[in-house]
């Protein structure tokens, strides 16, 4: 499913991510941050009263803030993350 | 033989500018890389053996693939092509110690380069509180360099990263810019390298309901969140004109205690007259403001210190994504409701280079606190005091009215920007929200510091400039003996006041406002003293009394539209010169500077027009 229905404070990992939805100055930038293939994720908070702002998730131990556009192209499943990491399959 | 060099390089929010205060205090220099608007920050550290170093703090940045101005001065100092700053002789690596997979991935990339390096595994006491215990000798074992675990804010483990950096530190600087040839290193192989690092180092996780994730929930959250926002910009807003007055109160006693020391001193004449009317009321009249801008600066460096500051920009990221713009322009808006300088300087955070773009051109429609003596002039002499209902008088609703014409004007000039001028760029928002941190006073006095030296740094030179040049065309040429034209009719500004009466008569402009114009470019409060000179009223060294006998006057003088279209012509123009100055700094070359104060003159013209033209046909 993708991140923005994942429901939220709900253990998940990243399965996978369709970089090429993203420009590549924001792909890059989710990748420095953390977000790639197998990392574990949970989605925190949605910004605004009508719950249509940005995202913020916890990517591993860091919390990141995203717009819909970049959640949309991120596909998690829920559950820990696989025990041998993120990336195995890079 | 040249100084030794260090540079503190990392991830942003490793704590890498508090450990970097904490080596070097208050020995530091700020200042500008050439050509670029991207902070150099240069501290002295003595070490043990009586050796100084030069400590360079660096932009925080994620690779040495830049993106932003301020990762390209990073990867530009350490490979050694930064005009202005040697290649360093060593590099301290500032690691987040509870983010270690992460920081780790640069720290590779740095090692890499061959460089002498030392890791300050910083914020060791956030990882024990977030139920993390590591290894810092497998750290140093796996890197192959010395790994020092600190707590800057708390200024542990100082002793022994200085020991560290003595030791690692060769004995020379390098006298040759050497070229490091970078090894192309595959992105996926470095994270999972540090991956496999991290781990080793984890001694034990207890995952545990963090701090940070339960400040969040309140802070965060859907109703609670913008309620907490907007309720401290009203605390700050209240604070930055409020606390304020006393201070203000006393520069403006201090300048007149200058004015009369000199008038006491040199006798009548030019130089009296220049110094006097010139300088220390020119000067002083942008001075006076440095108290809102120290006590706006202290809530945005506090915010900044704690963490907030992102948050804010997340919860704004809807409202300005409407508007083409990012969370992260938010900031540097609020500013500018201060004072624009400050404002512009901040979107040197913004990295997309259109988004900063749009933000600079807007900032200036924010209502800066310049504004407020104009608009409480007019107001007052204008608009009747009555009630409109339960708590709301006349008076209070048309201030609060062109504060919001200024928002309003803004976002829209964002948005036919973003349609035109500043087409492009991906307008994205992709941050990360930093642990909430106890921030340290001392670091805030210490930014505070450097702003207001920024600050009198500008009041002594190009505000100084442009007063005194301001101050010759309201003085020169003087009317010949015995002649009845009043001196400033007969001046240069007066003369070029008559040149601009019939383009602003249109719009109910009169000479008197013409001429209080010009000056109002140096700074726009200037327009009140301007506008009491025309009047010939006799100064008095009490705004107030000067404000009100003046607001008598233009009452008589002005009709209700003409003084309804300079507020408006006041929502949208007049820049002050500081602001285009900033803009030219900021944007690097005179094309923007030139072309924002060529759209606001436009708006604030269409502005006036309108008021004026529709309060006419109403009858007023």
């Amino acid at each position: 499913m993708r991140l923005t229905s994942l429901n939220r404070n709900l253990p998940a990992y990243v399965d996978s991510v369709d970089w090429s939805a993203l420009p590549d100055a924001d792909g890059k930038r989710l990748r420095e941050l953390g977000l790639c293939e197998g990392a574990s994720i949970e989605l925190l908070h949605r910004a605004g009263f009508t719950g249509r702002g940005a995202y913020s998730c916890r990517v591993g131990r860091m919390t990141i803030a995203m717009r819909a556009s970049h959640a949309d192209a991120i596909s998690v499943r829920t559950g820990p993350a696989p025990a041998n990491g993120p990336d195995t399959e890079a | 033989m040249s100084a030794l060099t260090i540079a503190m390089v990392g991830n942003p929010n490793a704590g890498k500018s508090a450990l970097f205060n904490a080596l070097t205090g208050a020995r530091q220099k700020v200042g500008n890389y050439p050509g670029v608007t991207v902070e150099r920050k240069v501290g002295r550290l003595a070490l043990t053996d009586g050796r100084s170093v030069d400590v360079v703090d660096l932009p925080g940045t994620y690779s040495l693939d830049a993106k932003s101005p301020d990762e390209e001065v990073t990867r530009n100092v350490i490979f050694g092509y930064q005009d202005g700053e040697k290649r360093p002789d060593l590099l301290v690596i500032v690691l987040d110690a509870a983010n270690l997979d992460n920081h780790l991935r640069f720290t590779l990339e740095l090692l890499a380069l061959g460089l002498p390096s030392i890791v300050a595994l910083n914020m060791v006491d956030l990882a024990t509180r977030d139920g993390l215990e590591l290894d810092a000798a497998s750290l140093e074992h796996d890197l192959g360099v010395p790994v020092i675990p600190t707590v800057a804010v708390r200024r542990r483990g100082l002793d022994h990263l200085k020991a560290a950096i003595d030791t690692a530190l060769p004995a020379h600087a390098s006298t040759r810019a050497v070229q490091i040839e970078r090894v192309a290193q595959d992105e996926a192989t470095l994270r999972r390298e540090a991956q496999r690092i991290a781990r080793r180092a984890i001694v034990s996780e207890t995952p545990s309901r963090r701090f940070t994730g339960a400040i969040d929930s309140v802070v965060l959250h859907p109703i609670s969140g913008p309620i907490i926002l907007l309720a401290l910009l009203f605390v700050i807003f209240q604070a930055v004109f409020s606390w304020s007055e006393a201070p203000v109160g006393w520069i403006e006693a201090l300048l007149a205690l200058l004015q009369e020391g000199v008038e006491a001193v040199l006798p009548d004449g030019f130089l009296r007259d220049l110094i006097v009317q010139g300088i220390i009321n020119g000067v002083g009249s942008v001075i006076v403001f440095l108290p809102q801008i120290l006590i706006l600066f202290f809530f945005i460096l506090m915010l900044e210190a704690t963490g907030y500051m992102t948050r804010a920009a997340f919860l704004m990221d809807g409202l300005m994504a409407k508007v083409g713009l990012s969370g992260r322009a938010f900031i540097p808006l609020l500013s500018s409701f201060a004072c624009a300088i400050p404002g512009i300087m901040a979107t040197r955070t913004i990295s997309d280079p259109k988004d900063r773009l749009t933000t600079i051109l807007i900032a200036p429609l924010m209502t800066c606190s310049a504004r407020l003596p104009v608009y409480g002039l007019i107001i007052a002499a204008f608009i009747p005091q009555r009630t409109v209902g339960p708590g709301f008088n006349l008076q209070g609703l048309v201030m609060f009215g062109l504060y919001v014409a200024g928002i309003v004007g803004a976002l829209a000039a964002a948005v036919l920007l973003r349609l035109t001028v500043t087409k492009g760029g991906n307008g994205s928002f992709l941050m990360e929200l930093p642990k909430y941190q106890m921030p340290l006073l001392r670091d805030v006095l210490l930014g505070l510091w450097q702003r207001a030296f920024i600050f009198l740094k500008r009041a002594g030179t190009i505000i100084f400039m442009t007063t005194v040049v301001l101050w010759l065309l309201l003085s020169f040429p003087k009317p010949p003996a015995g002649s009845d034209v009043r001196p400033v009719d007969y001046s240069a500004a007066g003369r070029i006041a008559s040149v601009l009466e019939p383009v602003l008569r249109p719009i109910g402009f009169n000479h008197e406002i013409a001429l209080a114009l010009i000056p109002a470019m140096a700074a726009r409060e200037v327009a009140v003293s301007a506008l009491a000179t025309a009047n010939s009223i006799n100064e008095s060294d009490d705004e107030d009394a000067t404000a009100k006998s003046l607001g008598e006057r233009l009452q008589g003088r002005w009709s209700l539209p003409t003084a309804l279209a300079f507020l408006a012509w006041f929502v949208f123009a007049p820049q002050c010169i500081s602001t285009i100055a900033v803009t030219k700094r900021e944007t690097n070359g005179w094309r923007w500077p030139l072309f924002m104060v060529g759209y606001l003159f436009v708006l604030a013209y269409a502005a006036a027009g309108i008021t004026y033209w529709t309060a006419v046909a109403a009858g007023l």
